[in-house]
C-alpha cells in the first residue's frame, strides 16, 4: 500500500518534470522577468497594470499564432503589421460613411483577406520569397492606411465597437475572448485537419509534400490568407479598443509576432509544440516593454533594451535547437 | 596561355551577359525619362538632371551593398539602421567630442562595418535566416542609434564635414565622386578578384561552393562588412547633404534600397546580378521619385507607390525567369 503510493508520487513528479521540460527555455527568464520588475516596482503587479498587460498581450498573441502557422509552413508575413492597421482604418471609414458596425468590421476583416490571398498568390504562384513579397504589401498598404486616412487618427464612436473593445463577458475582457477563440480555432485547425498536416509537410519538405500528391501552391495560399484574415479580425479589435484607427498603429509588430513566436520555440522540434508555446514569447515580450516602461528606463534606451534582448533570445532558442539536434 | 586565354574569355562572356542583363533596364530608365519630358518642362533641365543623378548617388551607394549581399542569397534589412547610426556616430563624434572631421567620417564607417561583423557572425557563425537576425539587429541598432543622441536630432555642422554633402567640384556635387569610387571598387571587386567569383558561387549554389573548397562563412561575412560600411558611408553624406543627424534617418532608404536592387536585376535568389544593373536601379528609383514631385503627388501616397514598385519588379523578374527557364527545359 506504502510502496504504491510512493510510486504514485513519483510518477506525478515525473510528470511535472516532462512538463518542464517541454517547456521552451525562455520560459524561465519570463518568470525571472516577471519576479524581477516587481522587485523593482511594485506597481508592477497593480491590477490595472496587469490587466492593461493582458489587453495588449492579446493582440499580439493573435499575430504570433500566426506567424507561428506561417513559419511552421515555411513562409514569413511581414506585412502582419501592416494589415492590423489597415483594417482598422477600413473599419473606421466604413463606419463613419454611415455603415452599420457588422458591415463595417468584415469589410475591415475581408480587406485583411485580400492582402493574404495577394500574399499567397504571388508566394504560391510564382515562388517569390515570402519576406520580399510581403515586405512590397507592407509597405503597399501601411501606405494606403496613412493615405487614406489623411495621416491622423480616425475617431470611432460607437455602441458595438466600444464594447467589443472595452466590454467584458463572464469577467472577462471581450478581446481577450477573441484571442482565445482564434488560438482555439487555429489550434484545431493545425492538429486535427489534414490543412494542419499539410502545412507541417510543406514546411518540412516542399518537394516531398509536393510528390506525394499535395497540393502545395494551394494550401501556401490558404495559409497567408488565413493568416491576415486572423490578423484582420485582431486590427479591428484593436482598433475597437483604442476607440480609434491610428495609421500608424502596426508600425513593428510584425517584429514583435515573428520574435515571440521563434523565442516560443517554433523552429525548435517538428513544430508539434509552436502553437500552444508562442505565448510564452508573447509574455516575454510584453512583459519586457511594460516593465521597462514601469521601472522608467529612459526612453531612448527602451528600444535598444528590448532589440538586445530579443537578438539574444532568438539566438539562444537557435543554439539550444541545434545542440539538441 | 591557353588558361590566361580562357579566362579572358570567361571574363568577356559576362560583361557581354551583363549587358545584356542591363540593356531592358536602361530602355526602361530611358523611356521613363522621355515621357517625365513630356509631362513636365522642368524635367529635362541640366540643373533637374544634375540633381537627379546627385540625389541617387547616396542610394546608389546604399544599394551597392545591399546588391553584394543579396547576391549571395542573404539579406540585410538592418542596412536603413546603420545608415542612420553612420550619421549619427559622425555627428555626435564632431558635435560632443569636438573630433576632427576626416576621423569622425573613418569612426562612422567602422560603426557600420562593426554592425556588418555582428550581421555576419549572427549568419554564416549562428546560421539565422538573414531576414530575421538583421530584422532583430535593425531593432537594436535604432535603439542605439536614438541613445547616443538622448533621442534629439543633432544639426548645424563644419563646413569642412558639409562640404562632402553639399559642394560641387569642377561643376559636379561631391556625392557623385563617390557614387563613382564605390561603384568602381565593387565592380572591380565583383569581376576582378577571387573574392567576386566567391560571391556568385556562394549564391548560385551554397552546398558546391562549399564543396568547392570555398569558406562560405568568410565570403557572408565579408560581404556584410562591406555592405554595412557603404551604408555608414551613405548616411555620412545624406547628413552632410541635410546638415542633420537623428536616429530614425535611414528609415525610409532601406525599401527603395531594395527595390534599385531588384529593379537591377538582381536575383533575390542570390547568384545572378551586378553592379552596373544597381546603378540603373537606383537611377529608375528617382527619376521616378523626382518625376512624382514634379508633378505633385501627394508626398503620403510615396510609400504605397515604392512598395507598388517592388512587387511590379519582382512579379515581372520571376515570370521573365520562369518563361527563360522554361524555354530552355
Amino acid at each position: 500500500m506504502q510502496i504504491a503510493k510512493k510510486n504514485n508520487t513519483k510518477t506525478t513528479i515525473d510528470k511535472i518534470k516532462q512538463f518542464l521540460n517541454g517547456l521552451p527555455p525562455l520560459t524561465w527568464v519570463v518568470v525571472a522577468l516577471f519576479i524581477i520588475f516587481g522587485l523593482i516596482s511594485p506597481e508592477f503587479y497593480l491590477v490595472d497594470n496587469l490587466v492593461n498587460m493582458v489587453r495588449r498581450g492579446s493582440t499580439l498573441w493573435i499575430l504570433a499564432t500566426m506567424a507561428t502557422l506561417l513559419l511552421i509552413s515555411g513562409g514569413l508575413d511581414l506585412s502582419l503589421g501592416a494589415v492590423l492597421t489597415f483594417s482598422g482604418v477600413v473599419m473606421a471609414i466604413m463606419l463613419r460613411a454611415g455603415y452599420g458596425p457588422l458591415i463595417s468590421s468584415l469589410a475591415g476583416i475581408l480587406s485583411g483577406t485580400l492582402i493574404g490571398a495577394l500574399n499567397g498568390l504571388l508566394v504560391s504562384t510564382l515562388g517569390i520569397p515570402a519576406f520580399i513579397v510581403t515586405l512590397g504589401t507592407m509597405n503597399v498598404f501601411a501606405g494606403l492606411a496613412v493615405a487614406m486616412s489623411e495621416t491622423s487618427a480616425i475617431f470611432i464612436d460607437n455602441f458595438t465597437m466600444k464594447f467589443i473593445g472595452a466590454g467584458a463577458i463572464a469577467g472577462i475582457p471581450v478581446p481577450v475572448w477573441v484571442s482565445i477563440i482564434i488560438f482555439v480555432l487555429s489550434y484545431v485547425i493545425f492538429h486535427h485537419t489534414s490543412f494542419g498536416r499539410y502545412i507541417v509537410a510543406i514546411g518540412e519538405n516542399k518537394l516531398g509534400a509536393h510528390l506525394s500528391g499535395v497540393n502545395t501552391g494551394f494550401y501556401t495560399f490558404l495559409v497567408f490568407a488565413y493568416a491576415s484574415t486572423m490578423a484582420g479580425i485582431a486590427g479591428v479589435v484593436l482598433a475597437s479598443r483604442i476607440q480609434s484607427a491610428d495609421p500608424r498603429v502596426g508600425v513593428g509588430w510584425e517584429f514583435d509576432a515573428v520574435a515571440a513566436s521563434i523565442m516560443g520555440g517554433t523552429l525548435r522540434g517538428s513544430g508539434k509544440s509552436g502553437i500552444t508555446t508562442t505565448i510564452v514569447g508573447v509574455l516575454l515580450i510584453v512583459i519586457l516593454r511594460n516593465g521597462l516602461n514601469i521601472i522608467q528606463v529612459p526612453v531612448e534606451w527602451r528600444s535598444a533594451v528590448v532589440g538586445v534582448f530579443l537578438l539574444a533570445g532568438i539566438i539562444i532558442d537557435i543554439s539550444i535547437r541545434r545542440r539538441e539536434s | 596561355m591557353a588558361e590566361k586565354n580562357s579566362v579572358k574569355k570567361i571574363g568577356k562572356i559576362k560583361l557581354s551577359s551583363q549587358a545584356m542583363n542591363s540593356l531592358p533596364r536602361l530602355m526602361i530608365l530611358l523611356l521613363l525619362s522621355l515621357v517625365l519630358t513630356f509631362l513636365s518642362p522642368y524635367f529635362l533641365t541640366k540643373l533637374n538632371l544634375i540633381n537627379v543623378v546627385a540625389m541617387s548617388s547616396i542610394p546608389a551607394i546604399f544599394a551597392l551593398g545591399e546588391m553584394l549581399v543579396v547576391l549571395t542569397g542573404n539579406i540585410d534589412l538592418s542596412l536603413g539602421a546603420i545608415f542612420s547610426l553612420g550619421g549619427v556616430v559622425v555627428a555626435a563624434l564632431m558635435k560632443y567630442l569636438l573630433v576632427p572631421v576626416p576621423i569622425a567620417i573613418l569612426a562612422g564607417m567602422a560603426a557600420g562595418a562593426l554592425m556588418g561583423v555582428i550581421n555576419g557572425v549572427l549568419m554564416a557563425k549562428v546560421k539565422l535566416p538573414s531576414f530575421i537576425g538583421s530584422y532583430a539587429l535593425r531593432v537594436a541598432i535604432t535603439g542605439f542609434a536614438n541613445a547616443i543622441l538622448q533621442g534629439y536630432i543633432v544639426y548645424d555642422f563644419p563646413p569642412a564635414f558639409r562640404f562632402i554633402g553639399v559642394q560641387r567640384l569642377f561643376g559636379i556635387p561631391v556625392p557623385i565622386y563617390f557614387a563613382a569610387a564605390v561603384f568602381f571598387v565593387i565592380w572591380v571587386v565583383l569581376y576582378r578578384t577571387k573574392l567576386g567569383r566567391k560571391i556568385y558561387a556562394v549564391g548560385a549554389n551554397p552546398e558546391a561552393a562549399r564543396l568547392s573548397g570555398i569558406k562560405n562563412d568568410r565570403v557572408i561575412m565579408t560581404v556584410y562588412i562591406i555592405a554595412g560600411s557603404m551604408a555608414a558611408l551613405a548616411g555620412i553624406l545624406q547628413t552632410s547633404r541635410i546638415n542633420q543627424a537623428h536616429a530614425f534617418l535611414g528609415d525610409p532608404t532601406l525599401l527603395p534600397g531594395i527595390a534599385a536592387v531588384v529593379i537591377g536585376g538582381t536575383s533575390m535568389f542570390g547568384g545572378v546580378g551586378g553592379a552596373f544593373g544597381t546603378i540603373i536601379g537606383a537611377l529608375i528609383m528617382n527619376v521616378i521619385q523626382n518625376g512624382l514631385n514634379l508633378l505633385g503627388a501627394p508626398s503620403v501616397w510615396q510609400q504605397t507607390i515604392v512598395g507598388g514598385i517592388i512587387l511590379f519588379a519582382v512579379v515581372i523578374d520571376q515570370s521573365v525567369r520562369q518563361a527563360t527557364a522554361k524555354r530552355i527545359n
